[in-house]
């Protein structure tokens, strides 16, 4: 998730204030004079030692203000691979514009680290506002795959995969927006569910901390059925909250209604606490 | 008798005599070329036109003319190439020693050969040829460029004048973000 930032602080000036400096290699260096844009090109390979990251890709372009030097331009492409301690990114095509602080990354577009995985078609950096916006090609989906804790091993964490529409990130806030018909499959419970719009904290480990559904939440898991307005997924608890509307179909135990409505991520656990002044209802079928 | 035998004796050495010059090797013949004495001059300098337009101009301490070889030695250099805009500042080069080609049109510089480009870059190597009819720059010696922002070293250059386009060869680029 951090991993966009790597490749603007590698090529790309945004922290120019810092004076960093790239040390880059490649088979050649052409200078078009007249243009002032320099084109390194053949197995590039640049490193910044201050910040410990390292990019490869084909060919790297950057041109600087003819005034000030600051680079205003940067562009990579072919094969690109950005990386930072267990993060990454990998995609073919990058563009830097200073004018607009906007990062774009385009084909193949892959970021993640050692916990967290994003698949698209392009992402774009805004570097003012340290935001990331990716999006899949027309018409498919974004796949993301996430780790969340494993309570019985803590060294094991488990995955949760899932596809949506849209991903925005935020690096400083450790947090994720998923958009647009998004689908989380957690394989360990196992269970599903669907939401217009998740938004995803993670911890300092870079973990699943929690994930808040809005626009519809429809939860699906072996024996019980949930729906609701909005829901809070904790999982350091592993509790799951139900907020508006909620109503939970669970086989064997009924079902209930109400406008909070908590129960276990695990199924065998069962619920189920209703909260607030309306009362919850609860139909428990008699046999 | 004793005649027509001293007559032999006399033959037969003659012929052993003539026998032993004809097998001796050929004396060695040394060419004896005389070193062309060069005419020299100081203070010099050279102009090369393009049509009616200095494209480059030449100076140096000494230059040792060469007429036959149509070769000319120079000391301490000094050029100046001029821009192909209008308006454009211009290439200045430097080198301890220098070597005209008369009939190649190349000129060779060697030892401390520092180019300054008009947008501030410094190009500096030890041999660098500038070839006057394709109008380029060309090393295949170590090469170290800086300024602007960039520090490069390289293996070697071609610069083009018309197109104003250098290349460097396995570049090391240390870039300022």
């Amino acid at each position: 998730m951090k991993v966009c930032l790597l490749l603007l602080s590698l090529i790309l000036p945004t922290l120019a204030f810092s004076q960093s400096k790239a040390l880059v290699h490649g088979q050649a260096m052409k200078l078009d004079k007249s243009t002032g844009k320099m084109l390194i090109s053949g197995q590039v390979d640049g490193y910044d030692v201050k910040k410990e990251m390292r990019f490869q890709s084909d060919r790297l372009e950057l041109l600087r203000d003819t005034k000030t030097d600051e680079i205003s331009f940067a562009q990579v492409n072919g094969d690109v691979v950005v990386t930072q301690g267990l993060e990454y990114a990998v995609f073919d095509h990058g563009v830097y514009q200073r004018s607009l602080s906007l990062l774009t990354m385009k084909g193949h577009l892959i970021l993640g680290n050692d916990q967290s995985r994003i698949e698209g078609d392009r992402a774009v950096y805004d570097t003012e506002l340290e935001k990331v916006s990716l999006l899949p090609l027309p018409s498919q989906q974004l796949k993301f795959l996430f780790h969340q804790k494993n309570p019985d091993e803590p060294d094991n964490p488990t995955p949760i995969t899932g596809v949506a529409d849209e991903v925005w990130l935020f690096r400083e806030l450790k947090k994720a927006i998923l958009q647009g018909h998004v689908e989380v499959n957690d394989p360990t419970e196992p269970s599903q569910f669907k939401s217009g719009r998740v938004v995803v904290f993670f911890d300092s480990e870079n973990q699943l901390d929690e994930m808040t559904a809005s626009g519809g939440f429809h939860m699906t898991q072996p024996g019980r059925s949930s729906n609701s307005r909005r829901a809070v997924l904790n999982y350091n608890t592993r509790l799951i909250t139900l907020l508006g509307n909620a109503k939970v179909q669970q086989i064997g135990e009924g079902e209930v209604q109400g406008e909070r409505v908590e129960m276990h991520m695990d199924v065998k656990k069962g619920f189920i606490r209703g909260k607030r002044q309306k009362p919850i209802r609860i139909e428990i079928p008699l046999n | 008798m004793k005649a027509s035998l001293w007559g032999l004796v006399v033959v037969v050495g003659l012929g052993l005599m003539v026998g032993w010059y004809l097998r001796q090797p050929p004396e060695e013949q040394v060419d004896q070329v005389e070193e062309e004495k060069p005419a020299i001059l100081t203070s010099i300098e050279m102009k090369d036109y393009l049509g009616s337009v200095v494209k480059v101009r030449l100076f140096a301490k000494q230059a040792k003319v060469f007429e036959k070889s149509e070769t000319t030695d120079l000391s301490e250099v000094y050029g100046i190439i001029a821009s192909k805009k209008p308006e454009g500042l211009p290439t200045k080069i430097w080198a301890n020693q220098g070597k005209l080609s008369g009939k190649t049109k190349l000129m060779t510089l060697t030892g401390d050969v520092r180019v300054e480009f008009p947008e501030g870059r410094v190009l500096e190597t030890e041999v660098l040829v500038y070839d006057q009819q394709k109008e380029l720059l060309q090393g295949d010696q170590p090469v170290r460029m800086f300024g602007r922002g960039d520090s490069v070293d390289a293996a070697g250059l071609l610069y083009f004048l018309k197109t104003e386009v250098l290349t460097l060869t396995l570049p090391s680029i240390e870039v300022t973000l």
